[in-house]
């Protein structure tokens, strides 16, 4: 078990990244078997910190056993200047509509190779300059998700 | 500060399906760890201006992976030393005595039946002829030992006379160009 912290120090008031945080876990529910839930408490969490790497804005880690996922976390840096207009980077939405993409197992697309290199139409895409914006799936995205979890 | 509100989030899986794709990408007795970021890109002279060793070299050995918690989380994450064999250092900025090898530690690896992804950690093996933005702080993780600068952002790998970014392939160029371009930045903030 683990402590779990609130997101106060990324410097967004507290009911924005409420409200934020919980449309970036809705914008992957809809479209596939799969619905993304909020808990009191679960050993899965989103967290404010200093991530192992200081350069990255959000760092998500999942532990994969045989046969399932036993754990997903995701720190928010919190020495980054957030923003939650939809229109300035880094977006705190953006970043969380990504990160969740990580939990249910899709990659960034800057890892992926030959022609879906930096392959722009999903929320996968984390290629540089990343815009604002891309704070909904893509039709891609829902194809992965039910590739994964089905319809 | 307040404690013990928190966000907990569960992931519930109510597709057969969905399990028998996680057996797809799982070994049968491997444990996988795997860390994504997003990571902010900086501008050369920035990486420059948090490095204080530059380095020309090849990688001659690769220590077997160690593994650690992370602070204040539970999460684990593994490292793995590699010595490269320097050829030149472009930038000396510490109180390290420049050798003829220098020993780096760089996120990600296998220890046992668990294997830890790192996925914007550089990747290097043995062999790689490389250029390094180093240095032994601001990466909190592995910090008092000499690891690369902003992850990929900060690691080349040279091949046919071209450095290649491993994070952002539009910064590739001609080794030579990499190299006066860098110490044009070093004689700039010296100034
Ligand atoms: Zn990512």
């Amino acid at each position: 078990m683990y402590s779990i912290t609130i997101l106060d120090t990324l410097g967004i008031p507290r009911s924005t990244w409420v409200s934020e945080l919980d449309a970036a876990r809705q914008a992957w529910n809809g479209h596939s078997r799969f619905t993304l839930y909020e808990a009191a408490s679960n050993p899965h969490t989103v967290y404010a910190g200093i991530p192992p790497s200081r350069t990255a804005l959000a760092v998500t880690t999942t532990v994969c056993l045989p046969g399932y996922l036993q754990d997903a976390d995701t720190v928010f840096n919190n020495t980054v200047a957030w923003a939650t207009d939809g229109r300035t980077w880094p977006d705190f939405r953006r970043v969380a509509v990504h990160e969740f993409g990580h939990w249910v197992r899709l990659k960034d697309t800057s890892t992926l190779s030959g022609n879906n290199y930096c392959y722009q139409y999903t929320v996968m895409y984390d290629c540089f300059p990343v815009v604002a914006g891309y704070r909904t799936l893509f039709e891609e995205d829902k194809q992965w998700l039910r590739s994964i979890y089905g319809r | 500060m307040a404690r013990g509100i928190g966000f907990g989030w569960l992931i519930v899986v109510t597709a057969v399906s969905g399990i028998a794709a996680y057996m797809l990408i799982a070994q049968p007795t491997l444990i996988r760890s795997n860390t994504s970021s997003m990571l902010e890109l900086l501008p050369l002279d920035k990486l420059v201006e948090h490095s204080k060793i530059i380095v020309v070299g090849e990688i001659v050995e690769q220590k077997p992976s160690v593994k650690d918690m992370v602070e204040n989380t539970d999460v684990q994450i593994a490292y793995t030393e590699y010595i490269l064999k320097v050829e030149r250092y472009l930038l000396n900025n510490s109180e390290y005595e420049e050798g003829d090898t220098l020993i780096f530690k760089n996120l990600g690896g296998k220890v046992g039946i668990e294997e830890f992804i790192v996925e914007d950690s550089p990747e290097f093996k043995v062999g790689d002829r490389v250029l390094l933005l180093l240095t032994d702080e601001w990466d909190d993780f592995l910090k008092g030992s000499w690891n690369v600068v902003g992850w990929r952002q900060g690691a080349y790998t040279i091949k046919d006379g071209i450095a290649y970014n491993q994070f952002y392939k539009e910064r590739s160029m001609p080794e030579d160009e990499l190299v006066k371009t860098i110490e044009e930045i070093i004689k700039k903030k010296s100034k």
